[in-house]
């Protein structure tokens, strides 16, 4: 009996959450890892998906919500590709941004007029495949359009970062993940996963500011 | 070497009309003379050497030019350009005629006969009337086209036969040199040559008699080759106003097939086309479109303007278009077939990215799409710049011995300080770090002397923030460490 389970289980058309097997769609060498090792281990597949969307939802300004991504986008602008922020709600700061180890040449800022324009790029950045992130801040975003942009992050196999606010927690949303940022108390930042393919963990706290690097750094290894 | 001239007799009035035989007569005069008309004109019984005013008496609504140089010019230019298909030599022959070495491309076009007709063929359809001559040297086959002989000379042993039957006529000569042949009894091209040549040289010049040497080829008859100039700028004028866009489309379209012919035959490509939508009152409307590689790919070009016009409106008819092409960039040289070395992939994901880029460009407007560069400079405002992405940007930057902040305010925000002590919305802040002193810039006008903190809410959000050392020594905001 428990053989011909083992036999079914298997079938490579069974997709088990609780393995951390990644599902054949999102291949393990397609997630992106965030550089932090207690959100990685939290992570089904090992860190950010890559070819999908991801929800980043916070209320403040200020509590590491960029630094949470940084060591990711770091190492993605030295892969060949580019990076694109859509309506960043403040101006990038080029000195930081190089120090965090971010190839500015691969940078792209766009700054839409208006909401509407602001998703048709969003969506257009992340089809091209040219981009192996999009970070945008879209100011309204309902539920179809998200299923077109988590359409177009799986067709140019892009990873779309979201920064939206934690109101949007409650509505429903196509993203592969979905993280709470919470009030960090002094060095660490609560993250709570709503959602992701795979088991859920509850919170995880991160001190990302301590171990975020100051200093201009040498560029992570590649993998692979 | 065998050249065909191509003379177009009626050019002086073809420039005007446009290529195309309209519906009202038209006719042109020089000197007080009528020296051409159309065929609606000659319907109503226009006539060379007709003086204008009796001319205008038969038609009504006749339109009357006087004889443009200039713009024959241009007419015959295009006309070269166009010629460039035919062949790789193609030069002008001013006032009304070009010549096109064809011997090379003989075995292209499968002979004499098809390229004869291919050419005929697109003369016609150009709406243009030619004599076609076809000679072994340029200035013989000059010579027949403008008698209207176009049995081809293709042996240099028939050449002179054929030249000594000509009128006098055909020669491109003064009155007065006319009249002294005619009272020399030459009649035809052969009875000059039979003069005694140092009586000739005398009496006729010596320009004329190099010229019939040349054209047996006994002098040497160099040509120079036609380049169509690095630059494109037409304007087209609308029949009809166009009211709409689509109807604007086609017109738009046809000049940038014009402008993607031209760039092939300098094999050049162009980076930014500039559209003007001219309207009967006010300014123009500019469409401009750009890209970020040399290109001359008419259909991506189309695709981009395509993409410019969906978000366009008219604010009124549109009588003419206008379409200047900036500087045309020499193309490198790619080949799309040989893709067995690794670097076709690259290539790709540039290619992609530049039409990403263009895309954006195309649709937001190219203020909106920027890439950022670090300036080595101590001032924060200053350390940073956005540039067009098409450019190249050197990133000079001054290692950072402090943490700095990946958002940076635009304006440093004025903090509320009670007592002293800054509070970012309502609330407490806790000085982590500094402070790090900025004095700098008493050059340029821009001097900032601040001392700059690292400050924290209870809530976890850390900002960066100054107190101006001058003046009212306030709090200000200017960073986020998001």
């Amino acid at each position: 009996m428990e053989q011909a389970i083992d036999q079914l289980l298997e079938q490579p058309g069974i997709w088990r959450a609780s393995a951390r097997h990644p599902s054949p769609a999102h291949p393990a060498g397609s997630h992106v890892p965030s550089g932090f090792s207690a959100l990685d281990s939290a992570l089904p597949g090992g860190g950010f998906p890559g070819g999908a969307l991801t929800e980043i939802l916070h209320d403040e300004h200020g509590i590491g919500e960029l630094r949470l991504v940084m060591p990711a986008l770091a190492r993605l602008s030295r892969g060949g590709r580019w990076i694109a922020m859509i309506a960043p709600p403040f101006v990038p700061y080029a000195p930081a941004l190089a120090a965090q180890g971010i190839d500015l040449s691969r940078l792209l800022i766009i700054h839409p007029a208006d909401s509407p324009q602001a998703l048709w790029s969003v969506e257009q950045a992340l089809r091209s495949g040219t981009c192996a992130a999009v970070l945008a801040w879209p100011s309204r975003c309902d539920d179809r359009s998200l299923r077109r942009l988590q359409l177009a992050a799986e067709s140019g196999n892009s990873m779309g970062l979201l920064f939206r606010s934690q109101t949007a927690a409650s509505e429903r949303s196509p993203a592969a993940l979905r993280l709470t940022l919470g009030e960090s108390s002094g060095q660490r930042l609560d993250i709570r996963i709503l959602k992701c393919r795979g088991i859920p963990t509850d919170t995880i706290e991160l001190d990302t500011w301590s171990t975020t690097p100051v200093r201009a750094q040498q560029p992570l290894p590649l993998e692979g | 070497m065998l050249w065909l001239c191509l003379h177009f007799f009626h050019l002086p009035v073809e420039c005007f009309s446009g290529g195309q035989d309209a519906e009202q007569p038209l006719f042109v005069s020089e000197a007080g003379r009528i020296i051409g008309c159309n065929h609606q004109a000659r319907r109503h019984g226009i006539q060379p050497d007709m003086t204008p005013t009796a001319a205008r008496a038969l038609v009504a609504h006749g339109h009357h030019h006087v004889r443009d140089p200039e713009r024959e010019r241009h007419a015959l230019e295009r006309l070269a350009t166009w010629a460039g298909r035919f062949s790789p030599r193609v030069s002008l022959q001013a006032p009304a005629a070009l010549l096109l070495e064809i011997e090379g491309s003989l075995r292209y076009f499968q002979g004499l006969e098809p390229l004869r007709q291919g050419i005929l063929e697109g003369v016609r359809q150009l709406g243009h009337r030619a004599t076609m001559g076809i000679a072994p040297t340029p200035t013989a086959a000059w010579l027949l086209a403008r008698a209207g002989d176009e049995t081809p000379v293709t042996a240099r042993r028939t050449l002179a036969p054929r030249l000594g039957g000509l009128s006098i006529a055909v020669l491109p000569v003064e009155q007065r040199v006319t009249a002294a042949l005619q009272g020399l009894g030459c009649e035809t091209i052969g009875d000059i040559r039979a003069l005694p040549r140092a009586g000739a040289t005398r009496r006729l010049g010596r320009g004329l008699l190099e010229m019939l040497q040349r054209a047996h080829g006994e002098r040497p008859d160099p040509r120079e080759n036609w380049q169509p100039p690095a630059r494109f700028d037409r304007q087209l004028q609308l029949l009809e106003a166009a009211t709409d866009i689509d109807m604007l489309r086609p017109e738009l379209q046809r000049l940038v097939d014009e402008l993607c012919i031209s760039l092939r035959r300098r094999d050049a490509g162009i980076r930014r086309l500039r559209f003007a939508l001219h309207h009967r009152q006010g300014r123009p409307t500019l469409l401009p479109v750009g890209v970020l590689a040399p290109c001359r790919d008419a259909g991506h070009l189309k695709w981009l303007l395509d993409r410019r016009l969906d978000g366009l409106t008219l604010s009124g008819d549109v009588v003419a278009i206008h379409l200047r092409a900036g500087r045309f960039h020499p193309m490198p040289g790619t080949s799309t077939a040989l893709d067995l070395l690794d670097e076709g992939h690259d290539r790709n994901v540039t290619e992609d990215w530049h039409r990403l880029i263009e895309t954006l460009n195309s649709r937001l407007g190219e203020a909106r799409v920027h890439r950022l560069a670090v300036h080595a400079e101590h001032r924060p405002e200053k350390a940073w710049a956005y540039h067009p992405p098409g450019s190249a940007v050197q990133q000079k930057t001054i290692p950072a011995t402090v943490a700095r902040p990946c958002w940076l305010l635009k304006q440093p925000v004025p903090l509320k300080s009670p007592q002293g002590k800054p509070e970012y919305e309502a609330r407490p802040l806790l000085l982590e770090d500094g402070p790090e002193r900025i004095e700098t810039g008493w050059w340029d006008g821009h001097d900032v002397t601040r001392d700059y903190y690292r400050a924290r809410t209870r809530q976890g959000q850390r900002i960066w923030i100054f107190r101006d050392r001058r003046g009212q020594r306030r709090w200000y905001l200017h960073g986020i460490f998001a």
